[in-house]
Parts: C-alpha cells; sequence; structure tokens
C-alpha cells in the first residue's frame, strides 16, 4: 500500500507508528512478512508479536503487543556506539547500522530498552550448511558478527510504500504515519484514542505508539 | 525461541564470561599500575599490570564480532564510552610502556626516577585510573537495565580492581618487594570497604524494586547462587579476610581467592542485568469485566434482551 505523506518543505518527517491492541489478535503475520522482507537469520526477529498470559481459570485471556524497534527521537543505542555504525537519518528519524563500519561489541544491543537489536553469529540458515536459494540471495543482506536491526523497511519508505509489517497486518493493527504533520492520519489517530508508549520514563522518546 | 516471545522479565545474554575476564583483567592490571606508582613498588609490579591489561584488550578483541575493524573503536569518543576506553588504553600502553623501559634499556635519554620518567609514569597512572573507571560509566549508562545504571556500579569495580590489584602484590610480593605485612593490612581494608559497598549495592537495588530487585532475586537464586555465595562472597570476600588477617602463611592462596572472587563478581554483575520489561499496562482497557461471574453475564445478557426487545415494540 501507498503512503499518503505530504512532505513539507524544510521539514524532517518523524516516522511513527501506532499499534492498535484491540485489534491485534497475536497472529505473528508481522514478523513472518518482516522475516520474508529482510532474511533475518534463524532465532532473530526484527519485529515479534510478545504475549502475556493474565488472569486464571475461568478468567484467564491473552495480551498481545507487536514489539520492534521503536525508531526512537532520543535512540539510547546510537550514542553509545564506538564507531559510529550506529546512526540517525538526518530527514527523518530512521534508526539504522552501518554494517560496514560496525565491530559487533554488543553495546547498542545491550542498551536498547525495546531489545530490538542483534548480533547474528552464524551465517547458517534455516536448513543446516546448505542454504536455500532464497537464504543465498537475503542473507547478502547482513553480515555475522554485526549489529542488525528493523530498518522501518527503509527502501519501500524511501519509494513511497509501508512497511511490509504494516502492510501485511490482516486486522489492520499497524499504521504508519508523520507524527509532526498534525493532520496526519495517524496523529489523529493517536490524539483521539488512549494510548501508551512502553518504558518511555527511560527517555529514549519512542515513536512507537500503543492504542488501547 | 519462546524466549524472546513473552513479557516477563529478561536478562541480557550478550555478556559472559568473556567480558567478565575483560573487566577483570583489565580494572586489575591498571589498579596495580596505579599502586605501582602511589606506592612506589618494584618495576616488576609495573610491567604485571601492563601485561594484564594488554591481556586484557587481547580478551576483548576475541568479544567482538568484528575484530579486525577494532581500530574503528575511536571514532566517537565525543559520545561513547568505549571510544573513550580505547583512547584511554591506547594512552596508557604508549605511555606506561615507555616510563618503565629504562629498568631493562639504560641507553635511553630518561631514566625510571627522573623527570620525563615520571611525568610518563604519571600520566600512564591517571589513564590507568580512567581505565578503571569507564566500564563503570558505560554500565551505568544503561538506562535498560536498572542493575547497572547506578553509581554503585562504577564504585564497585573500582573496589574490585584495588583489590585484585592488592591481591596481585601480595602473590609477588615474597619475590620482589619488602614489607609485606603493610600490604596484608592494605588487602584486608580493601576487601572490608568492597564487602560493604557490594552489600550497600544490593540493599539499595533491593530497595529499588522493579528489574534492579528481580536482578537481585537471580542472584539469590539457583543457578546463580552457588558462584553467588560460595564463589563471591565466601571464596572472593570471607575466606581471604580470614587469611590476611590470622593466617600468615596462607597469603598467596588468600591472593588467589581474592582474584576468583573479582572474577565471579564481574561474571554476576553481568548476568543478572534485567531488562525493564515492555510494559503491558494497557490503561484504556477494561479487564476487571473479564472477571465477571456467570450471574453478572446472565444479568447483562437479559438486560440487552430487554433492551433489543424494547426497541423493537
Amino acid at each position: 500500500m501507498a503512503l499518503s505523506v505530504k512532505l513539507a518543505e524544510g521539514r524532517a518527517v518523524r516516522w511513527g507508528v501506532a499499534v492498535d491492541l484491540k485489534r491485534c489478535v497475536g497472529c505473528q503475520s508481522c514478523t513472518v512478512a518482516c522475516k520474508a522482507q529482510n532474511g533475518t537469520p534463524p532465532g532473530i526477529f526484527w519485529t515479534r508479536v510478545i504475549e502475556k498470559e493474565e488472569g486464571s481459570y475461568p478468567f484467564a485471556y491473552t495480551v498481545f503487543m507487536p514489539l520492534r524497534c521503536n525508531h526512537c527521537s532520543e535512540p539510547p543505542c546510537v550514542p553509545v556506539c564506538p564507531t559510529g555504525a550506529s546512526y540517525q537519518r538526518e530527514t527523518d528519524n530512521v534508526v539504522l547500522v552501518d554494517q560496514d563500519q560496525c565491530v559487533g561489541c554488543h553495546a547498542c544491543v545491550v542498551a536498547c530498552p525495546y531489545e530490538a537489536r542483534f548480533i547474528a553469529t552464524s551465517a547458517q540458515g534455516y536448513y543446516g550448511k546448505n542454504p536455500t536459494p532464497y537464504e543465498q540471495v537475503s542473507y547478502r543482506k547482513w553480515q555475522v558478527g554485526t549489529a542488525q536491526k528493523c530498518t522501518l523497511c527503509v527502501d519501500r519508505l524511501d519509494a513511497g510504500l509501508q512497511p511490509v509489517c504494516i502492510d501485511t497486518c490482516p486486522t489492520r493493527a499497524l499504521s504508519i504515519g508523520d507524527l509532526n504533520d498534525a493532520h496526519s492520519e495517524i496523529s489523529k489517530l493517536i490524539a483521539e484514542r488512549p494510548r501508551f508508549r512502553p518504558s518511555v520514563e527511560l527517555g529514549a522518546d519512542p515513536n512507537v505508539y500503543y492504542l488501547t | 525461541m519462546a524466549q524472546g516471545f513473552n513479557a516477563e522479565f529478561k536478562c541480557q545474554r550478550e555478556f559472559g564470561w568473556l567480558l567478565s575476564l575483560w573487566l577483570f583483567l583489565s580494572g586489575t592490571g591498571c589498579a596495580l599500575f596505579a599502586l605501582f606508582k602511589i606506592l612506589d613498588l618494584a618495576v616488576f609490579f609495573g610491567l604485571l599490570g601492563l601485561g594484564t591489561v594488554v591481556l586484557g584488550g587481547v580478551v576483548l578483541l576475541l568479544e567482538l564480532g568484528s575484530p579486525l575493524r577494532a581500530w574503528r573503536g575511536v571514532l566517537r569518543i565525543r559520545t561513547s564510552w568505549l571510544s573513550r576506553g580505547v583512547v584511554f588504553v591506547c594512552f596508557f600502553v604508549a605511555t606506561g610502556f615507555l616510563s618503565v623501559a629504562p629498568a631493562w634499556a639504560p641507553g635511553l635519554p630518561w631514566t625510571l626516577s627522573g623527570p620525563a620518567g615520571l611525568v610518563l609514569g604519571w600520566i600512564a597512572a591517571l589513564c590507568a585510573l580512567m581505565i578503571v573507571l569507564y566500564p563503570g560509566f558505560w554500565l551505568a549508562k544503561n538506562r535498560s537495565i536498572p542493575f547497572w545504571n547506578t553509581a554503585w556500579v562504577p564504585a564497585l569495580l573500582v573496589g574490585y580492581a584495588a583489590t585484585g590489584a592488592s591481591a596481585l602484590i601480595l602473590l609477588g610480593s615474597g619475590h620482589w618487594s619488602h614489607g609485606r605485612h603493610a600490604y596484608d593490612l592494605l588487602a584486608a581494608v580493601l576487601i572490608v570497604l568492597t564487602g560493604v559497598l557490594g552489600g550497600l549495592y544490593l540493599l539499595a537495588m533491593q530497595r529499588a524494586g522493579g528489574a534492579a530487585r528481580e536482578s537481585v532475586r537471580r542472584l539469590n537464586a539457583a543457578p546463580l547462587n552457588w558462584t553467588f555465595h560460595l564463589g563471591v562472597i565466601g571464596v572472593g570476600l570471607v575466606l581471604p579476610l580470614v587469611l590476611v588477617l590470622w593466617v600468615p602463611s596462607a597469603q598467596s592462596l588468600a591472593a588467589i581467592c581474592m582474584l576468583a572472587g573479582g572474577l565471579l563478581f564481574r561474571y554476576c554483575l553481568l548476568t543478572v542485568g534485567v531488562y525493564v520489561p515492555p510494559a503491558l499496562v494497557q490503561e484504556g482497557i477494561d479487564f476487571s469485566r473479564l472477571n465477571r461471574t456467570g450471574t453478572d453475564l446472565q444479568r447483562e445478557y437479559a438486560a440487552m434482551a430487554a433492551q433489543r426487545s424494547g426497541a423493537q415494540g
């Protein structure tokens, strides 16, 4: 689906994601779509839906919460990087890793309060030593021993498309937009619904809002 | 895999034995070099301190995912404590080596006790102090792990570094120095100070609640309780204190116990780093409605049915 963002002259975009927890059914479609798009190695999930069991029988229920990089406005993972491999784009708030510069010191992985950074220790795919044709192509996107994370599908974003996790969500629980634009759909949605940002007290100014 | 998909308390799994060993070697080595300058010890101790720090650097290289790019670690000294640390280590190794070099290369234009040798030695000692401090500052900057996000961590790492250095002095003092009794006292004082500091730290973390409290709980629960109680407290603090105070013939054993305890302390500190869990507190959702009893539901359905029939009528 195409993005409907009007870029104002001289104004930086602040990409935000709204997660409607009333719509999320914990189907993990976003998890699988992200894996398929980005070819992340086994055991690494740039986006995932965590769940928590609450209550007890007969009033037991499960709470779902899609968790991903929050592309924070003050990302704690960026200043701790000793090489400058972790950076935030100047044109928006997308936090990326230049894997050619990363030394794999794990500092950013530990600094992220959302556990949204990973270091692959092996290039082995899901089916043993011989990678599938898909893995042979997709595993070229990352390097072993360096940090990797959600890029907010930055290539799609720059082409005016939504990230795949948002595109694939069957209940439309996820939406993306410019938080700096008060008239954007996401700004209106966030303004009119009760919402929270997990671990906001840690000072990172996260840009993923959970609507309740 | 399932561990990443639930919202319970989780420990960081990035740092383990290798990083603990690096913290131990670099801290102990630098504290030993600083004590070598302050207490005017034999050159052997300066060299031992330098060698220990270099060994720690090699261990850190093994920990890196891409060690061949380690030189890039100096590029962000403005924001990153790791980057600053790399600079301190480079300065320390260079100035420390130059300051003790006249001991085996008398042809050099400066001497150990001359002005140039002293200046180089004190610059190295200052760098050593920063190397002891910076891992603590780096860990304490992590807001996501409350057990580390406190000023107690750098203070404790300094305490353990000094204790480890005093252990190395105890080990080497029989051959390389005089006045061993003074070093026994130094070791005893440092053990007591570090123990008190550690106790206050755990008390503060226990009272802080949340993830910090969970870290303290994990220190006292399986599988880490034996490592912490027996290794860090028993072997690392209590036994060496008893030995240095009352069993003068077992000083070397006391020193080895102190070193082992220092390594285990760093391992425990790193492995119980619990993240602040993502809050699943959804303020807008009234979960109490899920706790309705069967009678409540029957009443509610009856009211809805009555409302529907009223609207139809």
